[in-house]
């Protein structure tokens, strides 16, 4: 019987950073238009570092040595590493023509960039929205 | 029961035609919008539009908005619709009948985007020997054996060499290049019922239907032959319905309320099957035939038994009674009492022949019985006391495994494998929790406070292997406002936790024998061929303890707002919280800091502006081990 086992151990860090940031405007154009805007935009971080395990002096197996690397461990904290980027655009308002009837309208730009892609692949994305109507209260 | 959710929806229609004669009433306002909108995705929808706030994809779609309020002679009515093309619709109904019956109704129904993982990232393997070229061992050039002197790969077994272990991860997507979408609905209703001839009670009612329906990406993994992790498609038809009824009675002094709960859910799409690869030795020379079985010891099943289902959701039932008591007394005072109790029915299919399990259902079960008083000592001081016992109970599995081939090697301490294995799994869950507290504020000046608190929390497991943990919390808080322009909040707390659940045993082996994290003699007889059986040999001999949650936490908060003048005000605010614990052989830290400020400015009486900023940072220490074997 010739297997060696053991286990090898390290103290590692994770650390995540999270900006976020809001910006919004309403302005009462005249007695008939009301127009806002509003912008959000957010960047989030999450990295796994330090992890550095190494072969012990003690490991003398022959398979061991030649076939396994713990240094082959140590990359899989690219596998945790995140990076997020988030911009909300929105701007939109609403026309009087009467008390009663009015038009709104609204556009929105949306981007999600995908700065290290995880299991789910590369998420990049863009979103271009907007609405038009006509509306009537009573 | 697409049929009952089509029921549902034509009877909150019906209710909602029911009210039209208060259409004709004088207090009657509302508006109707209707338009078009658009969506237009470049790249990956999954995130910019995963909760589909026009339409799923790209495209035009109608739109929709009415509401409705009429109120008449004690008489009222609130209807809204908002539709976004054919998936996206909301409508809710507001009825009050003489304050009698009250009604609030809504339906709900969104479409989502779920996630689709890629799987192309699993892939590794220890080439078969028959492909060893010769020369330097790499992981990519591995022979069958090696002398266990030199190093050099043979071609066969000998005295003095060893086999070298096979093993493969392989990760394979079935549907690549779909998307997965559920479309969730939610429809509730809540009506309460106070008789004039019984003006101190209230009944209430309620009827809740959520579906979710589509699908979603299912993995599942064969182990043997190679860990084939495959990723597959699985139809979601879930049902959730509720039905809740209970009543309000105000006697005096006393208030009491009650409600009853009844929970059925339900998964109406099928399980998902899959065939699994056959046990096989992972090498190429290796081919599969019914009779070749040398693996067949160490599985429950494999290819021989066809399509068998995973991914199991299972059906659940749960009831639960909740009922409160409130007497005021004189001074401000005031006592509450409440009794909780639930049950959760769990039904699990097991598989007659490869496992089966003695109880039909798994039944978790909650009792709570919580108890509040609340006093004025003085002019300034207020004191509440608080207490709570809990019983938390889970059913044990008894479960049986019938391996295949059992007979086919003596590999558990050299006896030949029985037929069958029983098992018993213990939950976690099982506990009794007891909570107790109390709460002093002090009144230091017109709108400013002192708060002193301290908390105690027991749970005591009835698996000794994570036994009992307590937790002892103190903490202080000040509301003050130094200015007419200024106030602020600031706490502070203090939380000590000693043995927080944690997995004891997780990682780290050591050596009984030498104390040392590895050993090459295994101390452990019970081997499969030559080498020692990995579960008892090295998991069994693993001491360090892991948790990510602490012993010592303390906490810290402060919140300013200003506000100068008429038209601008601003606020700041900061969170910090450290954590940590220090387990058997094993070291945890967390330190997490959030702070924020937020601006509001009237430039003019027509333009308003707002600015907010947040920024969360965590910082985590933790241990991490990783387990080396050959063989």
């Amino acid at each position: 019987m010739s297997s060696q086992f053991g286990t090898v151990c390290d103290q590692t860090d994770y650390n995540t950073d999270v900006h976020s940031l809001s910006l919004t405007a309403e302005f009462d154009v005249s007695d008939a238009l009301d127009l806002y805007a509003n912008l959000g935009f957010s960047d989030a971080t999450a990295e796994w570092t330090d992890l550095n395990l190494t072969t012990p002096s003690y490991v003398t197996d022959i398979v061991m040595q030649q076939l396994y690397t713990f240094e082959g461990t140590n990359v899989m904290t690219e596998y945790s590493k995140l990076h997020y980027q988030q911009v909300d655009l929105q701007v939109g308002g609403t026309y009087r023509f009467s008390p009663a009837l009015y038009a709104t309208a609204m556009a929105q730009y949306q981007l999600f960039e995908d700065k290290d892609a995880y299991v789910y692949g590369d998420l990049d994305g863009t979103a271009y929205r907007g609405y038009l109507g006509i509306g009537y209260n009573f | 029961m697409r049929s009952t959710m089509r029921y549902m929806i034509a009877l909150s229609l019906a209710i909602l035609v029911a009210p039209l004669p208060l259409l004709a009433a004088e207090d009657f306002s509302g508006s109707v919008e209707v338009g078009a909108a658009g969506v237009s995705i470049e790249d990956s929808q999954l995130r910019v539009n995963e909760y589909n706030v026009i339409r799923p994809d790209d495209g035009v779609t109608a739109y929709g908005k009415a509401a409705i309020a009429s109120h008449s002679d004690g008489l009222g009515v609130d209807l809204g619709a908002d539709v976004m093309g054919a998936r996206d619709q909301k409508y809710g109904l507001g009825l009050d009948v003489y304050r009698v019956l009250k009604l609030d109704a809504s339906f709900q129904s969104f479409g989502r985007w779920t996630d689709h993982d890629q799987m192309n990232y699993l892939d590794a393997a220890i080439p078969d020997g028959s492909l060893y070229t010769g020369g330097i061992l790499t992981p990519n050039n591995v022979p069958g054996f090696v002398d266990k002197t030199t190093g050099v790969g043979v071609a066969s077994g000998t005295a003095g060499s060893q086999q070298v272990g096979r093993a493969g991860l392989y990760g394979e997507d079935f549907m690549k290049n779909d998307d997965f979408f559920i479309t969730h609905r939610n429809l509730e209703n809540e009506l309460s019922v106070t008789i004039p001839q019984l003006p101190q009670v209230t009944f209430h009612a309620g009827y809740r239907i959520e579906q979710r329906e589509g699908m979603e990406q299912s993995i599942g993994m064969s182990k043997c032959t190679t860990c084939h992790i495959t990723g597959m498609g699985k139809q979601i038809d879930e049902e959730t319905k509720d039905l809740s009824a209970g009543l309000t009675g105000r006697f005096g002094a006393l208030t009491v309320d009650y409600e009853y709960l009844d929970r059925e859910f339900r998964e109406n799409a099928g399980n998902a099957g899959r065939v699994y690869d056959p046990a096989l030795a992972p090498s190429s020379g290796t081919t599969y035939t019914p009779g070749n079985a040398v693996f067949d010891n160490r599985l429950l099943f494999d290819y021989e038994d066809g399509v068998l289902p995973y991914d199991v959701t299972p059906d659940s039932d749960k009831e639960s009674h909740v009922l409160k008591a409130r007497i005021a007394l004189p001074n401000r005072s005031e006592v509450l009492g409440s009794y909780v109790s639930a049950e959760v029915e769990s039904k699990i299919t097991d598989e007659p022949g490869i496992w089966t399990m003695a109880e039909e259902k798994l039944t978790t079960s909650y009792d709570g019985y919580g108890l509040k008083a609340a006093t004025r000592l003085g002019d300034r001081i207020r004191l509440t006391l608080r207490g709570k016992v809990e019983e938390l109970e889970d059913s044990e599995a008894h479960l049986t495994f019938f391996p295949m081939g059992t007979t086919a090697q003596p590999n558990l301490g050299g006896g030949t494998l029985p037929s069958s294995i029983a098992a018993t799994r213990h939950s976690v869950v099982t506990r009794d929790v007891l909570s107790l507290g109390a709460d002093m504020v002090y009144r230091l000046a017109r709108k400013s406070t002192l708060r002193l608190s301290y908390d105690f929390r027991e749970d005591d497991r009835e698996d000794d292997h994570f036994g009992k943990t307590e937790t002892h919390t103190a903490k202080a808080a000040l509301k003050m406002r130094p200015g007419k322009t200024l106030s602020m909040r600031a706490s502070v707390a203090y939380e000590k936790t000693r043995n927080p659940l944690q997995n004891p045993d997780a990682a780290g082996y050591i050596d009984p024998l030498t104390g040392l994290p590895y050993t090459d003699n295994p101390t452990s007889a019970i081997a499969i061929g030559n080498g020692p059986l990995y579960g008892t040999a090295y998991y069994d001999k693993r001491q360090t303890d892991l948790s990510n949650l602490p012993e010592d936490s303390y906490e810290g908060k402060v919140n300013f707002t200003w506000s100068p003048s008429a038209d601008f005000s601003g606020s700041f605010n900061l969170r910090v919280r450290s954590e940590e614990n220090a387990l058997d052989r094993s070291e945890w830290k967390q330190l997490t800091y959030v702070p924020g400020a937020s601006l509001w400015y009237a430039a003019s009486e027509k333009v308003d502006l707002t600015f907010a900023y947040t920024y969360m940072g965590q910082s985590t220490e933790a241990k991490f081990c990783q387990g080396w074997y050959d063989g």
